[in-house]
């Protein structure tokens, strides 16, 4: 969780986001990786780690923009999966289910009738660092 | 202003101090990285120049420790792996858009490519060992089976000189096409990291071999060689910096690391100062016939290489775009 006040007082503009792997489009990550162990999922697109071949040189965490990326404690690195094993199971990600409010969505940005499609057009959305040509694909609503 | 508070994040090396990325083992692997591709470069190109009448032999006296270097460089490595069972996994992929998978397989070119010219060389720099070898130094026939391996590589001299030469240019600058790939860190964002690297690598070998060379002609042909270096490596981080400064916010940004943030003095004390201008004023002093140690400038490019790879390494991994903490 990021809360981020930004301004000079009075006129001041408070944005709390809650961060993770922004599954990039084009993702640095996976292109600093020496062994493929970091790659984008065929069929999902989602960018994972397989823990089998990662040796943890941490060149993907040095590339990441976002510090989305962590080494667990058996030596990989890992990182958010948008829970992929629920995903697989028809479920949301637990950030998603979990959230009282229901901040958040999540979908194919690819189907236009999804409701993360339908969120997005004719909103004023925002992703984080664009200008570093990773192509986020976790967009924030303002 | 902004002001940013990260509430549950503990990935994040503002919330939790070991999330540091890479240490110093990695610095040191730059380091002793550089050298040895420093000396093959060196070693390469002299034994093509001089033909084999070598004048300053010192550098090919020494040459037999690159493999030495690297392989402590390549331990470093290992050490600085947080899944270290894993290793074999460099050598099952080649992965063209990662440098560092290009690094891996260069690190092993390194080995044969130099053994081949140590052996090339070994006659001529040292005959007494050689001598003693084909007394019968060896048990066995250790030596009958050795002896027309060495007479292999020695009747192609100019080919291995080649071979180190190239396989030393990779491994020197790799390690600057590594860094400055990283999208994350502008501070690296810079196509002068790997020539800098490079020169840097070769000025530390030279002042290595100007230590451990005869006094007198030998020490001062190596030393001011090195000397041509460091003021080549002075332009190359003069230009660095330029670029930085009049390139995008993110590198700007990054920049003041060195001017005026943390990492400033460690920069200008150490890798300009003792290790790049010291240097280059005692060579000036002796020139002009004071007595000045002549160790010194040695020690001190070595001491400044190491810095550098030190610094370098740091203040990249604490740069990062505009926004981001």
């Amino acid at each position: 969780m990021v809360e981020e006040t930004s301004g000079r007082f009075p006129d001041l503009r408070l944005e709390i986001r809650s961060e993770r792997c922004n599954h990039c489009q084009r993702p640095p990550c996976v292109a600093a990786c020496p062994t493929g162990a970091s790659h984008r999922d065929a069929g999902s697109n989602l960018v994972l780690v397989d823990a089998r071949r990662c040796t943890g040189c941490k060149a993907c965490m040095a590339a990441c923009p976002y510090a989305a990326r962590y080494v667990h404690p058996q030596g990989y690195v890992d990182k958010c999966t948008f829970c992929h094993v629920r995903l697989a199971a028809g479920l949301d990600p637990s950030c998603v289910d979990v959230c009282p409010a229901h901040a958040m969505a999540f979908g194919n940005l690819r189907n236009p009738l999804s409701r993360v499609a339908r969120l997005l057009r004719g909103r004023v959305v925002k992703t984080l660092v664009p200008e570093a040509g990773t192509a986020p694909q976790v967009y924030y609503l303002l | 202003m902004i002001e940013t508070i990260i509430t549950t994040n503990k990935a994040n090396p503002m919330v939790d101090p070991v999330m540091h990325i890479w240490g110093w083992p990695v610095a040191l692997y730059l380091f002793l990285g550089g050298l040895t591709a420093g000396l093959m470069v060196l070693a390469g190109w002299l034994a093509l120049k001089e033909r084999g009448r070598e004048k300053f032999p010192a550098i090919f006296r020494i040459f037999p420790l690159a493999p030495v270097f690297i392989s402590a460089g390549m331990l470093l490595l290992f050490v600085d792996l947080d899944y270290k069972v894993h290793v074999w996994r460099f050598f099952t992929a080649f992965r063209p858009t990662s440098p560092m998978s290009w690094g891996s397989w260069i690190l092993l070119l390194v080995y044969p490519a130099s053994i081949l010219f140590i052996l090339a060389t070994l006659r001529g720099s040292f005959p007494r060992f050689v001598a003693f070898l084909e007394k019968g130094g060896l048990p066995g026939r250790t030596w009958g089976a050795l002896a027309p391996v060495v007479a292999f590589a020695q009747s192609h001299v100019r080919l291995w000189a080649r071979a180190v030469i190239g396989c030393g240019v990779l491994l020197g600058m790799y390690t600057g096409i590594l860094l400055g790939s990283l999208a994350a860190r502008p501070f690296w964002n810079s196509p002068l990291l790997p020539p800098l690297f490079l020169v840097s690598g070769i000025s530390v070998a030279l002042a290595l071999v100007a230590l451990f060379s005869a006094r007198g002609e030998e020490s001062r042909f190596y030393l001011r060689l090195d000397m041509g270096l460091v003021t080549a490596e002075v332009t190359l981080l003069l230009i660095f910096v330029i670029g930085l400064l009049s390139s995008s916010q993110a590198q700007v940004q990054s920049a003041t690391l060195i001017l005026g943030g943390p990492y400033s003095a460690p920069f200008w004390v150490l890798v300009v100062g003792m290790g790049l201008a010291l240097p280059l004023l005692l060579e000036f002093l002796e020139l002009r016939g004071m007595d000045v140690p002549a160790f010194l400038a040695s020690a001190l490019v070595i001491l400044g290489g190491l810095a550098l790879r030190f610094v370098l390494l740091a203040a990249g991994q604490a740069s990062t775009w505009p926004g981001r903490y």
